[in-house]
């Protein structure tokens, strides 16, 4: 019988604001509070606990039938204590039903598994599961990294930190004709590779209300219809938990879709696996091979790393900030410490990309910015105090 | 004429920085200012033959030179000599200015412009042989809260921009008075020369000197301030327009109009100031600056340039404070400023990333030096 193994992926960034060098002083010199609240606040409201609970009421109406796996960000995790406990309780419902695997992921959604040196990453990666483990009780077992960042040195770091697989995008390129629907292993360390059926995943997350598109209006008899043509070993649907009421409104008829879905798929004989159950259930078919410098991602259409580092300006703000490290660690100020690991968050790498054919209009639905120009200004000029700030400090300490 | 090559900072990579006292050549390249300042030099030689040209028919003129100019001067020793020789023909008057042509007439602290307008007479004392009695702000800036400095330091006339919001209806045509007698450009009649000269389709192409000298004899009032970029003179120049004969005639088709050329100088020891209530509000900022101050990225470098300057101003005991400051001078090239302006945002906001860099890293460097 063919699995289907879903994974969504919750997260919120710390958003800058717009920088002015005033009196302020800590986090939220540089942070803003105020539109950070109100954008969880509304993304609460319209997705995530409507959302949960369509979820909890389909695990109630299948016992333990229905499964599938989250993966929640450190900073969201964060605002959900800052701002929304009615959240955080929903995944401890979620926690407690059994049928839900949590992920572990870089706590700062961050993209210091880019960095040579992989300190950060590996310490982002533990502060993350301790936080799973304070908050919601749980050990995750699977690995998925910011954005499904690949290749294999990051597979091996988290097979050396004891991850039993790891999720990545099912990239054209990479699987070069084979199917993302059998599990495969990582060259070096052998770690079990889950990967994504973008196709089948899109035609939810992205196609779902597209007019334009022949699949449309998507009913959820007919997607499961869809997925049981696979007869290989799972089918992995692996996106945002936004689809939910937030890429795609309830009015487009999102909610119904979910309610439905679990039901449809059984019916055609399919069943549900998490990551964890794949990969106990199913053995690796061959070896994956990606190289450091051809990681793959599930963003835009390239699928790789150009999302964050395409242009100069994202290649600047990534260098400024990857080599403070050294300098913010020598501090050992807490507060310094923290802002730095918040400004690595992908998500202000993302806001200043100029691909703007195709994927343009991805970019600026998700930023708070008019121009992927003053993303870049405002996220240089943080840099630029912030920077001044640690090194004052080392005076101050020298 | 003001006559300027900035330094323009190169595309820099944080990699290159986070440790040690940075050299000039870390932030910009200077082989790229050297071959632009070759190319330009010649230019410069050619049009100054010209001017000489001018004197020695009667004209009179003046130069703004700038500080970065004049540095580049000694890889061209000949232009030098040939601004000498303008000195000596005694038709020809050289201003003071800030020696880094910055915006530090806008800092709150006045003491770095105080500053670079003595280093900028220095350099003029030594290089030419002349102190110079007018001052002319980078970008023709008019700050009400410099004249009384300005005039305790010894200057006797103020050349700024005759804009609209300062003139309120006036024509420039008069010294006016303030805490220095002030002479105000006439905008209109300077582009003509510096913008449109060799435009084609301007109803008033080509321009003669004689057509030129009829429009100022009939205008009212004692003087007419024209001031223009040279840089912009060679390019006419070489787009083989006419601007050398224009330069070569204009003494003689004034001087059959009754009309006579005049240093800045001069002219406000000639006439009588007149009064002007737009130049004595308490407003600091009468120049329409939105071009180098007007943009989120602009006044975030402005504001930075600030903060630095006070944390070196108090490294004055310290080994590399002059190797800092010469940097920090650099930096502060309005220039730069100018650059980040969004009316193009993609290519000046892409520069602002880029100079925000260099800045955070030159401000690291002065804060190592505190420890």
């Amino acid at each position: 019988m063919t699995s289907v193994c879903m994974y969504f992926q919750l997260h919120q960034p710390f958003r800058l604001r717009r920088f002015w060098p005033d009196d302020r002083s800590g986090f939220y010199r540089y942070f803003d509070e105020r539109s950070n609240r109100e954008i969880f606040e509304r993304v609460a409201r319209k997705c995530y606990i409507p959302t949960n609970k369509v979820l909890l009421d389909s695990i109630d109406e299948h016992g333990g039938k229905f499964r599938f796996s989250l993966s929640v960000t450190g900073t969201l995790l964060e605002q959900c204590e800052l701002w929304g406990t009615e959240v955080l309780e929903g995944f401890r419902q979620m926690a407690e039903t059994g049928a839900v695997e949590f992920l572990d992921e870089t706590f700062y959604h961050s993209l210091s598994s880019l960095y040579e040196n992989k300190t950060e990453f590996i310490e982002e990666i533990k502060e993350h599961r301790e936080l799973m483990f304070d908050l919601l009780g749980v050990k995750p077992q699977v690995f998925r990294n910011t954005k499904l960042l690949y290749n294999n040195t990051i597979a091996k770091i988290a097979s050396d930190l004891g991850y039993r697989a790891i999720l990545t995008e099912g990239a054209d390129h990479m699987l070069e004709g084979r199917s993302p629907n059998l599990l495969y292993r990582a060259k070096g360390s052998g770690l079990p590779i889950i990967f994504r059926n973008y196709k089948l995943s899109d035609d939810i997350g992205y196609r779902f209300s597209a007019r334009w598109w022949e699949g449309y209006p998507l009913t959820a008899e007919k997607w499961a219809l869809w997925a049981s043509g696979v007869k290989e070993d799972c089918v992995n649907i692996f996106m945002d938990y936004e689809t939910f009421g937030e890429h795609q409104w309830e009015e487009t008829g999102i909610f119904a879709f979910l309610q439905k879905l679990h039901g449809e798929v059984l019916k055609n004989n399919l069943s549900f696996s998490t990551p964890l159950e794949i990969v106990e259930k199913y053995s690796p078919v061959a070896e994956i091979d990606v190289g450091d410098f051809s990681t793959i991602s599930w963003a835009d259409m390239e699928r790789d790393t150009s999302a964050w580092l395409g242009n100069d300006m994202q290649r600047r703000c990534f260098e400024e900030t990857k080599l403070l490290e050294p300098f913010v660690r020598k501090t050992g100020d807490p507060q310094i410490l923290r802002i730095w690991k918040h400004l690595l968050t992908s998500d202000h790498y993302y806001y200043m990309c100029t691909k703007w054919l195709g994927d343009g209009d991805v970019h600026s639905y998700f930023s708070v910015y008019s121009t992927p120009f003053d993303a870049a200004v405002n996220f240089m000029a943080v840099v630029m105090d912030f920077k001044a700030q640690v090194f004052r400090k080392l005076s101050a300490i020298a | 004429m003001g006559v300027h090559l900035p330094y323009s900072p190169k595309w820099y990579w944080p990699v290159e920085g986070f440790s040690g006292v940075p050299e000039v050549d870390r932030y910009f390249d200077r082989k790229n200012i050297f071959s632009r300042f070759l190319k330009t030099s010649r230019q410069f030689l050619r049009l100054n033959d010209v001017i000489m040209e001018s004197v020695e028919k009667g004209g009179r003129y003046s130069f703004d030179l700038s500080g970065p100019l004049l540095e580049q001067c000694e890889w061209d020793p000949e232009l030098l000599e040939s601004f000498r020789e303008l000195r000596e023909s005694g038709s020809v008057e050289f201003t003071g200015s800030c020696s880094y042509h910055s915006l530090s007439s806008l800092y709150p602290d006045l003491s770095w412009f105080q500053e670079e307008i003595c280093i900028y007479s220095e350099m003029l004392r030594e290089l030419l042989g002349v102190t110079p009695e007018t001052f002319v702000n980078t970008e023709l800036l008019h700050t009400e809260s410099v004249g009384s400095m300005l005039a305790e330091m010894g200057f006797r006339c103020l050349i700024a921009e005759g804009s609209r919001n300062l003139l309120n209806g006036y024509e420039p045509v008069h010294v006016f008075e303030n805490n220095l007698p002030t002479l105000l450009r006439h905008i209109n009649l300077s582009e003509d020369l510096e913008l449109r000269f060799s435009e084609k389709e301007w109803e008033s192409f080509p321009l003669i000197s004689e057509k030129f000298a009829d429009w100022i004899a009939s205008m009212d009032g004692d003087v007419l301030t024209l001031y223009f970029n040279y840089t912009n003179l060679c390019v006419h120049y070489r787009n083989q327009s006419t601007i050398a004969d224009f330069i070569r005639t204009l003494p003689g088709a004034l001087k059959v109009r009754g009309i006579e050329m005049l240093t800045p100088f001069e002219a406000v020891k000639r006439f009588v100031p007149l009064r002007l209530p737009t130049l004595e509000t308490e407003q600091t900022i009468r120049y329409g600056m939105h071009n180098a101050v007007g943009n989120h990225a602009q006044q975030l470098y402005l504001r930075e340039l600030v903060r630095v300057g006070e944390e070196l101003s108090r490294l004055k005991e310290s080994k590399n404070y002059w190797k800092l400051k010469q940097v920090f001078g650099y930096l502060q090239q309005s220039e730069i400023l100018f650059s980040m302006n969004s009316e193009n945002i993609r290519d000046g906001y892409e520069k602002a990333v880029n100079y925000f860099s260099i800045l955070s890293d030159f401000r690291r460097a002065v804060l190592e030096e505190e420890a």
